[in-house]
């Protein structure tokens, strides 16, 4: 009897030791469930909103591969039978103790709070990266923030060191059988095939679809202990998946941008920097390409990319699969074409051809971390004369949703990209309508549209890419 | 005391920070980990959501519903006094029947966590009636003459004559942004209730002091019965300097009620909703100069953003005006201060204190000015520098003694190449200009001056107690709390010292008014001044008593004998630091001892606005590079060359965290830190989020810190160090003043007087169109 209601309970692995779910009235995120229930204090919580870093765990994947993620915004539901380790269990191993050490040696602790959360993501580099340049650790630590050592100590100690770091295999590493869990007044349902997820949103009404959380899970807090169903997507190995066809691929609305920046790196690399300012490397482990459709945020890193590439989504419903474009998705602020009980399940995003060109460019208060004021991506042809034959131009954060330009492409189109900056203003006036708030002023972001178009026009004509002043 | 550290044993050498260690292995125990009794509850603040108004109900039926077990507290449940102002009695710990911004703390919702304490705030309804006309920003309140205090007005001759008669004259105005601290850890107390009207208050606190007696008022219990404790603070930053005791105190109330402990943890959006920040300023001035740049006459008129309450607002004026004068001698100078009363957050003690604001002023000013003659902004500040010739007496009337400007101009001009840079960074933006590419650079270099010591004389004073057990060990204990900056290895350094042992005899111990009472915050830069001393005076107490025995032991005069390493040696004899330790108890002599320091020379007539109030100055230079992108508004520092001087330094590898971690926090306050408010008051930049403070990829890619070598305090300061924790950030204004020289040299057309603090990719951009509707 006993074994049994241990089959069917909710557990996971923290540290290399089984944990179950018990006991608990709400919702509740890792974070809060390392700490009180496992009394792993060494994770922090200092935003809660997965910006700072300070509960960095590291996450096992179905490879046995590690990563980091914030623990503040992950739920316990949403990590059935995965590996989790913690700065305690870290700290024990022998193979992390040179970067401890490098660390210390270099005063890279003052007040020590966000300390585990850098020893988490410095991990995290470190297995994957033998000697990591700058740049690279920027990245890495692009999702941890530090207020009192002003970095430099971290930076220095983590490339003091020149070894790789190993980690012992995961524990059980399998998918997780289990169909439904409850957590107080929460229950989560896990279909494992698209049979069961359309069986479930054929005769459910309400229930919240999640993936990664890094957008829901930040309103989660007044529903922690509220009635409701959570439709948990991640173990449908179709949606978690990209598939290469012929002239396209087929990405799963689970997949997250880490497995997304693989692709960018292979077949978009124009758009790598801005797929890595999506968020932090802990963003990136959990969020979805649906996830950030599906939010329907004016200001969605990934729309402007999609739009240019002319990408279409198939969305499931009770019926089966639909296909639709991607400029035909967005249907004002927040709002999006998803009837009820359906939901983005695939994107299909042609390949570039040979001669294609793509643009992209994220500008926002910080480099790092932060999220779009506005945004900029292209895609044009040239014929041999070096004559534009084609050319699209999406914008993020200059309307109620994300946008093409038509107007604009036009006038780059028709004037080969020599037009003067008056009838670009003309143009945009047409395409964007931009508004204040805390992120830039409306006039701000109409100069600095023009100013992202300038570059784009730059790099075109002199067929060289243009550089952030963060990486030059 | 030595005055070089070659032969110390513990003084100068650069230890590690005492538990960093354990930081770095998660083992470090901080408030929210200390394990609790299994009767504890968890409270979560109701906080006001309009600005100005007047509660009509608060309404707390559906909070029960939601969970019947819930206690909820307001003003009407305090046995004592509403109020936990450290100044004035201006600030109730809930709003009775008045609110005076949004964010203000109506009452305390316990439960039996922390998240159903929340969940439950998110049932609770406040009806009010509201007030039509809040004051939400400075230019309504100066309107209104809504001020807190008798405006301060002083001034040495008469600038406004010699503004009249100068060659030159400028008149302008600006504006600074305010900065939250964002300490890692928000704010936290842990409330114990004892036998007896006993209480210990954990609490993340620069102040244990100042919660023992905000707990006791509030309470109606003597400060005797109250135990304030910290061992740790995940940052401060003068955040928690006075703003933590609101927190303890509601956290000590709940306690009291439910008579069980009581954490109050806040959730990042509340600790920012709720808690104070740097002061935002206006400035207002007029300049008379001559061609050269010497200045004449100056009239300054400072607007700081008090918000609703008065808190530390008043010393944090009076530092902003004792720093206009930055290194320069100002004969006719006049300047006025305003702290003025909004329905805002109240703003409070942060890093600086009110100094880099003023220093931002001048700064700003002198960079207007010799953009206005064209010339070097480094030569007009050699017309107006402190010396013999142009005057070494203050406005306020303290004579600047022991002046480094100029070896810190020559030192800096090796370390950096100011002067080369200069003309490379113009052939950068020409070679821009020429081929049609976004990229400007600027480069400018500052001096600061920063005084050092309390301005209110009352609050320098410091405690330490120290105890010497029967194996040897030592057990250090004193008034300074420890938030990261290393305050407890620079003290444990100066008792290792003293009795010249290692330094791992010396065991820690946290901050506590137990021990320790009537401490001072530990601010001001001041901790290990004070706290250093008086440590310092408590070891040799007992270091006395034990030579004392020794040379009985030894049958030597005490000259004889020689503490060394953990011996006691006399000519060829020895025992070890242990052995005497132990014939001290042996022979019934005192192996324990308190210090106390208070610092001397000091003296200040705020009324007048007159004195000496800083016992020392500390000196400091920067070099920074900037690099601007036309098209967007992004910019970022490219390089930056720090010489600060730490008298002789206690810890050079502390320092030097300390002048980084604070250049940087500086350049957060300058670029990408904005505190949004929305029209109706409302703070919409309440987490890490949308308020963006520097990340790792955000700091110079060359960062060359150099600690001024040779430079001996001349007051008599612990092991002639200086203070180090404000200073650097002070020095990021070069940073500031590198932006505008970028801006300038963007085009023909654009307005570096546009760009103000912080200098947001909007405001950039702004500059460079000259457009001010950006």
């Amino acid at each position: 009897m006993e074994k049994q209601n241990k089959k069917s309970e909710p557990s996971f692995y923290v540290n290399f030791k089984k944990v179950y779910a018990r006991n608990i009235d709400s919702n509740i995120s890792l974070l809060n469930f390392l700490r009180h229930n496992c009394k792993f204090t060494g994770t922090k919580e200092g935003c809660s909103e997965g910006d700072c870093g300070a509960c960095s765990v590291l996450i096992f994947d179905e490879k046995g591969s590690l990563a980091p993620v914030n623990a503040c915004i992950l739920k316990v539901g949403q990590i059935i039978d995965k590996n989790i380790v913690t700065i305690e269990g870290a700290s024990k191993l022998s193979s992390a103790d040179p970067l401890i050490q490098a660390l210390n040696s270099e005063a890279a602790s003052q007040c020590g709070f966000c300390t585990p959360g850098f020893v988490m993501a410095a991990l995290a580099l470190k297995e994957k990266h033998k000697s990591p340049s700058e740049r690279v650790i920027h990245d890495s630590l692009s999702g941890n923030l530090c207020r009192c050592t002003g970095y430099r100590p971290i930076v220095n100690g983590i490339q003091s060191l020149k070894e790789k770091i190993k980690f012992p295999m995961p524990i059980n590493s399998k998918g997780s059988k289990l169909k439904t869990a409850i957590f107080g007044k929460t229950t989560y349902i896990y279909p494992d095939s698209k049979k069961e997820l359309i069986e479930f949103i054929s005769k459910e009404k309400n229930y919240t679809v999640l993936s990664g959380g890094t957008d829901w899970n930040l309103e989660a807090e007044d529903s922690n202990f509220k009635e409701q169903k959570i439709l948990f997507l991640n173990n449908i190995k179709e949606m978690s998946t990209i598939k290469t066809k012929t002239s396209s691929f087929e990405i799963g609305a689970c997949v997250t941008l880490s497995k997304f920046e693989e692709l960018c790196r292979e077949f978009f690399s124009p758009f790598l920097d801005t797929i890595i300012r999506f968020g932090s490397p802990q963003i990136r482990t959990a969020a979805t390409v649906g996830g950030n459709l599906g939010t329907s945020s004016p200001i969605g890193d990934l729309a402007p990319l999609f739009f240019v590439l002319e990408a279409e989504l198939s969305l499931l419903g009770p019926k089966g699969e639909r296909t639709i474009p991607i400029k035909d998705f967005f249907r004002g602020y927040r709002k999006n074409a998803l009837k009820r009980n359906e939901l983005i399940y695939k994107v299909k995003v042609p390949k570039t051809k040979k001669e294609d060109s793509i643009f992209s460019w994220k500008l926002s208060k910080r480099y790092d971390q932060d999220i779009s004021t506005l945004s900029l991506a292209a895609k044009f042809k040239m014929d041999k004369n070096h004559t534009i034959e084609n050319i699209i131009l999406s914008a993020g954060g200059v309307g109620p949703t994300p946008l093409l330009l038509d107007k604009t492409s036009k006038l780059l189109k028709d004037s080969n990209l020599r037009f003067n900056q008056n009838s670009l203003i003309t143009a945009l006036s047409h395409d964007i309508s931009p508004i204040s708030d805390l992120r830039g002023t409306a006039n701000y972001r109409s100069a600095a549209m023009v100013g992202l178009i300038k570059k784009m026009q730059r790099s075109v004509i002199s067929g060289e890419k243009q550089h952030s002043i963060m990486s030059i | 005391m030595a005055l070089d550290n070659k032969n110390n044993i513990s003084v100068g050498k650069s230890h590690y920070q005492d538990s960093s260690f354990r930081q770095l292995t998660g083992r470090a125990e901080y408030i929210d980990d200390i394990p609790l009794s299994e009767n504890t509850l968890h409270g979560a603040l109701i906080l006001s959501e309009i600005p100005s108004g007047m509660i009509t109900s608060i309404e707390t039926e559906k909070a029960k519903k939601f969970d019947p077990s819930i206690t909820v507290i307001t003003a009407k449940d305090i046995p004592g006094r509403n109020d936990i102002a450290p100044i004035f009695t201006d600030e109730p710990i809930f709003a009775e029947k008045e609110v005076t911004y949004v964010g203000q703390p109506i009452g305390l919702i316990v439960a039996s966590s922390m998240e159903r304490a929340r969940a439950a705030v998110n049932e609770v309804q406040i009806v009010y009636k509201k007030d039509k006309t809040p004051i939400l920003d400075l230019d309504l309140a100066f309107k209104k003459k809504n001020f807190f205090l008798k405006p301060i007005h002083f001034e040495r001759g008469n600038a406004n004559e010699q503004i009249k008669q100068a060659p030159h004259k400028l008149e302008g105005s600006f504006s600074m942004g305010g900065q939250d601290h964002f300490y890692l850890e928000t704010h936290i107390a842990l409330a114990i209730p004892h036998e007896n009207s006993e209480f210990t208050i954990w609490s993340s606190t620069q102040h244990p002091t100042e919660v023992q007696h905000g707990v006791s008022n509030v309470l109606n219990i003597p400060a005797a019965k109250i135990s304030s404790k910290v061992r740790r603070l995940g940052g401060g930053f003068g955040g928690k300097e006075s703003q933590s005791t609101i927190y303890a105190a509601i956290a000590a109330l709940g306690a009291y009620i439910l008579d069980k402990p009581v954490k109050l943890r806040l959730n990042r959006k509340d600790d920012m909703a709720s808690s104070g920040k740097r002061h935002d300023f206006e400035v207002k001035y007029s300049v008379g100069f001559n061609k050269k740049g010497k200045i004449k006459g100056l009239d300054i008129t400072l607007l700081s953003n008090a918000g609703n309450v008065c808190d530390l607002s008043a010393p944090v004026m009076s530092r902003a005006l004792t720093h206009l004068d930055n290194c320069y001698s100002f004969k006719d100078f006049t300047a006025r201060g305003y702290i003025c009363k909004t329905n805002t957050v109240s703003n409070t003690a942060f890093r600086g204190f009110g100094g880099p604001q003023g220093m931002l002023a001048i700064e700003t000013i002198l960079e207007r000015v010799s953009r206005f003659l064209e010339i070097d902004l480094d030569a007009l500040r050699h017309e107006n520098y402190y010396s013999l010739k142009n005057g070494i007496k203050t406005p306020y009337g303290q004579i600047v003694k022991n002046i480094k400007i100029e070896k810190l101009i020559n030192e800096m001009e090796t370390f950096a190449g100011l002067e080369k840079r200069k003309l490379l960074v113009e052939k950068f933006n020409t070679s821009q200009i020429n081929k049609n590419q976004p990229y400007r650079k600027g480069i400018a270099f500052m001096p600061a001056k920063f005084g050092i010591s309390f301005n209110k004389v009352s609050l320098n004073q410091a405690g330490a107690l120290v105890h010497v057990y029967t194996d040897g060990s030592v057990r250090l204990n004193h008034g300074g709390t420890e938030m990261g900056q290393g305050l407890f290895i620079k003290v444990a350094q100066v008792v290792s010292e003293c009795f010249n042992i290692p330094i791992d005899y010396v065991h820690i111990s946290g901050t506590n008014t137990d021990e320790v009472p009537n401490t001072s915050a530990t601010a001001a830069s001041s901790g290990s001044d004070i706290n250093g001393m008086a440590a310092w005076k408590a070891a040799t107490v007992i270091k006395q008593r034990m030579l004392k025995h020794a040379s009985k032991v030894f049958q030597k005069p005490p000259s004889s004998i020689e503490f060394k390493n953990g011996l006691i040696l006399s000519g060829n004899k020895s025992m070890t630091f242990k052995e005497l330790a132990f014939s001290c108890w042996e022979n019934r002599i005192s192996l324990s001892s308190t210090g106390f320091y208070k610092t001397p020379k000091i003296s200040w007539d705020q009324e007048k606005f007159k004195g000496s109030p800083y016992f020392y100055f500390t000196w400091g230079a920067a070099v920074s590079e900037a690099i601007i992108d036309i098209d967007t508004g992004e910019s970022r520092i490219l390089r930056a060359d720090i010489i600060q001087d730490c008298g002789t330094s206690l810890n050079p590898l502390i320092d030097r965290g300390q002048i980084e971690g604070g250049f940087i926090q500086g350049i957060g306050w300058l670029t990408c830190e904005e505190l949004y408010f929305n029209s109706e008051g409302k703070l919409l930049t309440l987490g890490p989020s949308t308020y963006k403070i520097p990340g790792s990829r955000d700091v110079p890619p060359e960062f060359n810190i150099k600690l001024l070598e040779n430079t001996p305090n001349e007051e008599k300061t612990i092991f002639r160090s200086k203070a180090v924790g404000e200073p650097p950030l002070l020095l990021s204004i070069s940073h500031f003043l590198a932006l505008k020289n970028a801006v300038s040299m963007a085009s023909e057309t654009s307005n570096a007087d546009l760009l103000n603090a912080p200098a947001t990719p909007s405001k950039i951009l702004a500059a460079v169109h000259n457009d001010h509707s950006m």
